[in-house]
């Protein structure tokens, strides 16, 4: 999880419009291998896991058509250092993340300028709240 | 299995009506009224004009694509196709015969009124019956516009096939025994009446021609138990035959918190059935289809995965049941079941996670065979989890739902497993159905990738790049391995059902049926889930995407694989000359030093793609 918490700590500290949707963008993505790791049929989570990927690449897609996107997030994603951890620590900070992505990018539409970067904002917060409703669930009460 | 009407509850009636007016007292019996007797004559003779009528529509339907004019012709048709046409010329004999009858019957207004003889009564029930048959055999079909018969169904290829269609011509012949012994009592009642009436040279006439007429639709008889012979009717075939319901899509529902098995079983065929509608309808659009997105197909086989995942579940804990019941047999093929449903589900797991490297220009829509997989997946959750309430967003540790709960008695068991069983089969229309797009995009051009899954060579300054021509590759391989793991899933499901006889073998028994050679109707073109059309499709050596001549056969309807790779080659060989020719020009101009000239191409992947090369300099 290293990998993730590196990515909500550059999110959080991401400042102006680009650098959100640059963050955000690499967050949806190194969220996929943790989400490759946790989806075991034996961990009785495999179906969330296996929806929550396809709600990521949803919204890194939205992400990557952002006009404002920075040209440099568009190269070669990093390969995240991911620990052993169990479904529920994974789906808990994942969870976590996804609210973050949610509330960063919901405020960065906001101050998009064009409708490229507004929609893509809005988009991606979507997924994100989605993503984190099913890992949320998935992490259980 | 379906709650709906079936071509078998309507033969039946038919029949049971047809033998009632076999077995009924004559009424043109000496003794009553000679009135009397000549309208029950004639309403029997109008009766079997109308019945010939109907049953001449039955085997028009099947020998509508071929009419052989000479003897050789005949000779070299199959079993089935020759008992047709001869059914269909002795029908129009008979229909000649009984012509006078029926012409009357419309000067007099008689065949506007309900038949006022038990007799007739019974003959109308009959006709009704049997037009209501033909009726509903033609829900699954439509009338296209250049002429062929079109299908609206997975049940019309059933019903074009060549066991179904030799079972209906066993059904039309038993028909038409019936009505020739029917005609032929009435005409020995008129050889008795003749004696004692005025008329008699009209009366005589009538006899012979229903004399002619019954022997003539008694061909019917002989030329359907001829082909018998050659090509027997199963009791199998049969059922298959009476088993096709009106085509009626059962109602979207979700399902219902604690829902009892039986109701869980019946709901997860009814969400099958829409699911394969779906795919094929998907399939039959992807062409022009808004629907065909990434986010379509990617959910799908996400839906997918989970499907197996259950189903497997529910596969397991059936095996554990059934050796509780004591059938070893059973349990192991339950068991053998449950472990190509796990396969099945890793393939269909690979399908989903290509869509993290691949993505189409079009996005935002996501069609009804995405949404029908995922109430498909709701459904087979609910069935293998304890939680009446399960649903997709349900976190980890679930319990299975316990075998006696599953099945609490041995005679429950085969619901559970044709439920298992119609959803195995829609993941394998499911699959042909994405292959089939996922080819429509290829051909269009319209996989995309983002940049930074490409390979670090690839240099390209667009968050997307036209998908390589091996991760195409690779895609459709990951979707031929979903079809072909899916299908081992469905045989082996199909196995235990044939063995404690689920209502689901006539799936099975549908699924042969389709792969017969057709016997009449024109195929069309639409096979979804044939494999033998995606292997050759998959042995197309693919472009990045189709280049100009390849895309101009296809255009024109071209599907010979030759003649397209011949395509692709011209394609891929003018695309080097202008490579060259650009190469030659710059250096002429002294644009580029001969080192830069040598070098192997710029950007290879989106020269070979003109189409992706020309958008992206729309872009800039």
């Amino acid at each position: 999880m290293d990998a993730i918490a590196a990515a909500s700590a550059r999110l959080e500290r991401a400042a102006d419009l680009p650098a959100i949707i640059g963050a955000a963008c690499d967050a949806f993505e190194y969220m996929l291998p943790a989400l490759h790791e946790q989806q075991d049929p034996d961990g009785g989570a495999f179906t969330t896991f296996v929806m929550s990927a396809v709600v990521a690449v949803r919204g890194r897609n939205a992400l990557l058509h952002a006009p404002s996107l920075p040209s440099a997030v568009s190269g070669r994603a990093a390969e995240g250092a991911i620990g052993r951890v169990t479904a529920l620590e994974a789906a808990t900070t994942m969870a976590a993340l996804g609210h973050l992505l949610d509330a960063r990018l919901t405020a960065a539409a906001t101050l998009a300028r064009t409708p490229g970067d507004r929609s893509a904002c809005l988009d991606g917060a979507r997924q994100a709240r989605r993503l984190a409703t099913l890992l949320a669930a998935a992490a259980g009460p | 299995m379906t709650g709906r009407a079936t071509f078998g509850e309507l033969a039946a009636a038919a029949s049971t009506h047809l033998a009632r007016a076999v077995s009924l007292t004559d009424p043109v019996a000496p003794g009553r009224a000679p009135a009397v007797r000549a309208m029950h004559a004639s309403e029997i003779r109008r009766g079997m004009s109308r019945m010939v009528t109907v049953l001449s529509r039955y085997v028009s339907d099947i020998t509508a694509s071929y009419l052989p004019e000479s003897r050789w012709q005949i000779d070299v048709l199959a079993a089935w196709s020759r008992a047709a046409v001869d059914a269909r010329r002795a029908l129009a004999q008979t229909a000649a015969l009984l012509a006078p009858d029926r012409e009357q019957a419309l000067a007099a207004g008689s065949s506007l009124r309900r038949s006022a003889s038990p007799i007739g009564f019974e003959l109308d029930s009959a006709i009704r019956c049997m037009t209501a048959g033909r009726d509903l055999l033609h829900t699954h079909l439509s009338a296209e516009p250049d002429g062929t018969r079109g299908y609206r169904s997975e049940w019309a290829p059933v019903i074009v096939s060549t066991p179904v269609t030799g079972a209906l011509l066993v059904e039309g012949a038993q028909w038409a025994q019936m009505i020739a012994s029917r005609g032929h009592q009435a005409a020995q009642a008129m050889v008795r009446r003749e004696r004692d009436d005025s008329g008699a040279e009209e009366s005589f006439l009538a006899q012979r021609r229903l004399i002619l007429a019954s022997e003539s639709l008694l061909k019917v008889h002989w030329a359907a138990r001829r082909a018998d012979e050659r090509q027997p009717v199963s009791a199998a075939d049969m059922r298959l035959l009476h088993a096709i319901p009106a085509n009626l899509l059962p109602a979207r529902r979700s399902p219902g918190p604690r829902e009892p098995t039986a109701d869980l079983c019946r709901g997860m065929s009814n969400c099958a059935e829409r699911t394969r509608y779906a795919a094929r309808v998907a399939a039959a659009q992807a062409s022009w289809s808004p629907y065909l997105t990434a986010d379509s197909l990617s959910q799908t086989a996400a839906s997918a995965t989970a499907i197996s995942h259950h189903c497997s579940i529910v596969l397991r804990t059936l095996s554990a049941r059934a050796l509780g019941f004591g059938s070893r047999s059973v349990s192991a093929q339950l068991s053998q079941s449950a472990i190509a449903a796990e396969r099945a589900r890793e393939a269909w797991l690979a399908a989903a996670r290509m869509w993290e490297l691949v993505t189409t220009e079009t996005r935002g829509f996501t069609s009804p065979a995405a949404a029908e997989t995922a109430d498909l997946a709701l459904w087979t959750g609910r069935l293998a989890f304890a939680d009446s309430t399960w649903s997709l967003a349900h976190g980890p540790a679930r319990p299975w739902r316990a075998p006696e709960s599953l099945s609490p008695r041995f005679r429950d068991l085969p619901a559970v497993v044709a439920a298992t069983h119609q959803a195995c089969d829609a993941l394998v229309q499911l699959a042909a159905s994405d292959h089939e797009q996922i080819w429509q995009a290829v051909r269009a051009g319209r996989l995309y990738s983002p940049t930074r899954t490409l390979p670090e060579k690839t240099d390209i300054p667009h968050p997307f790049g036209p998908t390589p021509r091996s991760r195409v590759n690779l895609l459709l391989d990951t979707y031929r391995s979903a079809h072909q793991a899916s299908a081992q899933t469905t045989a082996a499901v199909a196995a235990v059902a044939e063995a404690v006889r689920a209502p689901s073998t006539i799936l099975a028994a549908a699924r042969a049926a389709t792969r017969a050679t057709s016997a009449g109707l024109p195929m069309d073109r639409i096979v979804v889930g044939s494999v033998g059309a995606e292997e050759s499709r998959a042995t197309v050596e693919l472009a990045e995407s189709p280049g100009h001549f390849e895309r101009i056969l296809a255009e024109l309807g071209e599907t010979d694989q030759t003649m397209l790779k011949r395509a692709a080659a011209i394609d891929r060989a003018c695309e080097q000359l202008m490579i060259q020719s650009a190469r030659v020009t710059a250096l002429r101009r002294g644009l580029v030093s001969d080192s830069l000239a040598a070098r192997p191409n710029l950007m290879p992947e989106a020269i070979a793609v003109p189409t992706a090369s020309r958008e992206y300099e729309a872009e800039i």
